[in-house]
């Protein structure tokens, strides 16, 4: 059992500033999560060496792991700081830091604008506006529906991205990441969406798509969602294949 | 480089359909023509003679195994290279195995390389080629020699092996995950097979005086007409091991 809470946490005044870590200690008490330490430490800032300090900035929103904006290394696996509990991490030191695949805007925040463009890159919406009704769209099955709602769960929390070997983040034309090839498979299967599964398919079979996974897996297991990213990512391999080697001699 | 998207999808596609055909099934041939050894100078000689004797033979080597290796190879470069490793941050079994495919391909570069130069190529080193037996087992007295030919086959095999998991989802083979994971173990599995042929047909060249496994053959009369140490031009070894020797049905 511990009797405080010490946190270390990787710092940096400012996207360009170099990074430093500082020591906090907080009195413990049961059933804390980080973003309460977080705040307790921001009321009064002063580090384990008892030097006043500026509060330390991070980003969170929902605080019931649906938004994604609280993620952040928790002793060097990305997770949500809302939903994780000081009673489940093991009794050392707590190491928090910012994800490094992202840039950092402040501290702990960082600034998860590449999945977005991602997602304009995957086409990750059903363009269903026009100048006259369509009319109901088709049923589906609601085994196909039950599939599909876990993936709709993606919160674009950037955890898989940070877990991939493969997800570099600086250099956009490098693989676009597990997330986004999770909401591609997303799109394609839904029934509407799939009038465009074509332009999906075309948009992750260039050089930054598909072809960048190596099959490490990780972001499965990272997955707060609990999102099938490399099922997705196996079909969508399948689509991609049939589609290259029914056309490799032209249409 | 100068290539369109969908060139650069066939690239990665052409790459990894080279690490099994053919580089794979070379591999299984090779260890399967290696294991001939088993039954002496003789016969592994006669092997190696046919091999060498076939109708278009540069033509084979150079299409069929030099150049899909320096393609696999050049291209594999390219892949290691983006990969962050993360295994001690994330230390599952799936990226272990990732880290594990990447690190046994460039231990293969030196490897084959080294490989290649001591054997095939051995004539404009100043080897003696005419009798690879004698060659192999006279470089094998030496235990770095040893270690390194242990530490390449267990490279190639287990790349050759966990290879065919990641063939299996690159071309959309295994979509689900618990498909997924049997055909892992499967596949290590095989990659122990495999393993377990090319230590074997190793030992047959008796190594600092040590002896093969003979298994699963016919008859074991025939085998050794003329003693094998002997005929590797080592008559002390075989006189240490020869006489007394368990398994001696096979003398
Ligand atoms: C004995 C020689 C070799 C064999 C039999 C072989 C076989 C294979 C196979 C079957 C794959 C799986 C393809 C896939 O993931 O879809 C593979 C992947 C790979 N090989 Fe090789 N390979 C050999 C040598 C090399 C060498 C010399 C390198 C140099 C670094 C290399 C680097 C790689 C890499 C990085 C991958 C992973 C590709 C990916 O995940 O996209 N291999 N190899
Ligand atoms: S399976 Fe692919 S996308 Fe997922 S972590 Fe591994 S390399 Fe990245
Ligand atoms: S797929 Fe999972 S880990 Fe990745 S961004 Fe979405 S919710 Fe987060
Ligand atoms: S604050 Fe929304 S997920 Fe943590």
């Amino acid at each position: 059992m511990r009797s405080e809470i010490v946190f270390r946490i990787r710092r940096q005044d400012g996207p360009q500033e170099p990074s430093y870590v500082q020591e906090f200690r907080l009195n413990y008490r049961p059933n804390l999560n980080i973003i309460a330490c977080l705040q307790e430490i921001a009321r009064h800032p002063v580090d384990a060496s008892g030097k006043a300090t500026s509060p330390p900035v991070w980003d969170c929103s929902c605080l019931e792991e649906v938004c994604g904006a609280c993620t952040m290394l928790v002793n060097g696996v990305p997770r949500q700081s809302c939903s994780t509990l000081i009673d489940s991490l093991p009794s050392g030191p707590i190491e928090l830091a910012p994800l490094t695949k992202f840039p950092v805007v402040r501290d702990l925040m960082v600034d998860r604008k590449p999945m977005f463009e991602a997602l304009k890159q995957i086409h990750g919406w059903i363009p269903i506006d026009g100048t006259h009704d369509l009319g109901p769209g088709p049923r589906r099955p609601s085994d196909q529906a039950r599939i599909s709602y876990v993936f709709s769960r993606c919160m674009t929390c950037g955890c898989c991205m940070e877990a991939c070997p493969n997800y570099d983040g600086k250099d956009p034309s490098q693989f676009i990441g597990p997330a986004p090839l999770g909401q591609t498979h997303y799109f394609n299967t839904n029934p509407i969406g799939a009038m465009n599964a074509g332009e999906r398919l075309d948009a992750v079979m260039g050089r930054n798509g598909l072809t960048g996974c190596g099959n490490a897996q990780n972001c499965v297991e990272v997955c707060p969602k609990e999102i099938p990213l490399t099922d997705a990512i196996a079909q969508l391999n399948r689509q991609a294949n049939r589609h290259w080697l029914t056309t490799l001699f032209g249409r | 480089m100068a290539l369109t998207e969908r060139q650069y999808f066939a690239l990665r596609r052409l790459h990894s359909l080279s690490g099994v055909f053919p580089i794979g099934v070379f591999l299984a041939e090779h260890f399967f023509t290696n294991s001939f050894a088993l039954h002496g100078a003789e016969s592994y000689n006669a092997k190696v003679e046919f091999l060498t004797s076939l109708p278009y033979l540069y033509l084979i080597e150079g299409l069929g195994i030099f150049l899909p290796i320096l393609f696999h190879l050049v291209v594999g470069v390219i892949i290691f290279r983006e990969a962050r490793f993360n295994n001690r941050s994330l230390n599952y079994r799936q990226n272990a195995m990732f880290a594990l495919q990447r690190i046994s391909g460039v231990v293969l570069i030196f490897f084959i390389a080294y490989h290649l130069a001591a054997t095939r190529f051995g004539a404009y080193f100043g080897y003696d080629t005419s009798d690879l037996f004698a060659l192999m087992s006279d470089k094998l007295q030496n235990p770095f020699v040893v270690a390194f030919y242990v530490i390449g086959v267990c490279s190639a095999s287990y790349h050759l092996g966990n290879g065919l998991w990641g063939f299996a989802i690159h071309w959309g083979l295994l979509t689900g995950r618990r498909a997924q994971q049997r055909w892992s173990w499967a596949a290590l599995a095989l990659a122990v097979a495999l393993a377990v042929t090319g230590l074997n047909s190793l030992l047959a060249f008796r190594p600092l005086g040590l002896e093969p496994i003979l298994l699963f053959d016919k008859s074991a009369s025939h085998v050794h007409a003329v003693a094998p140490a002997a005929e590797a031009g080592l008559p002390e070894m075989q006189d240490a091991h020869g006489h007394g020797a368990e398994g001696g049905e096979h003398r």
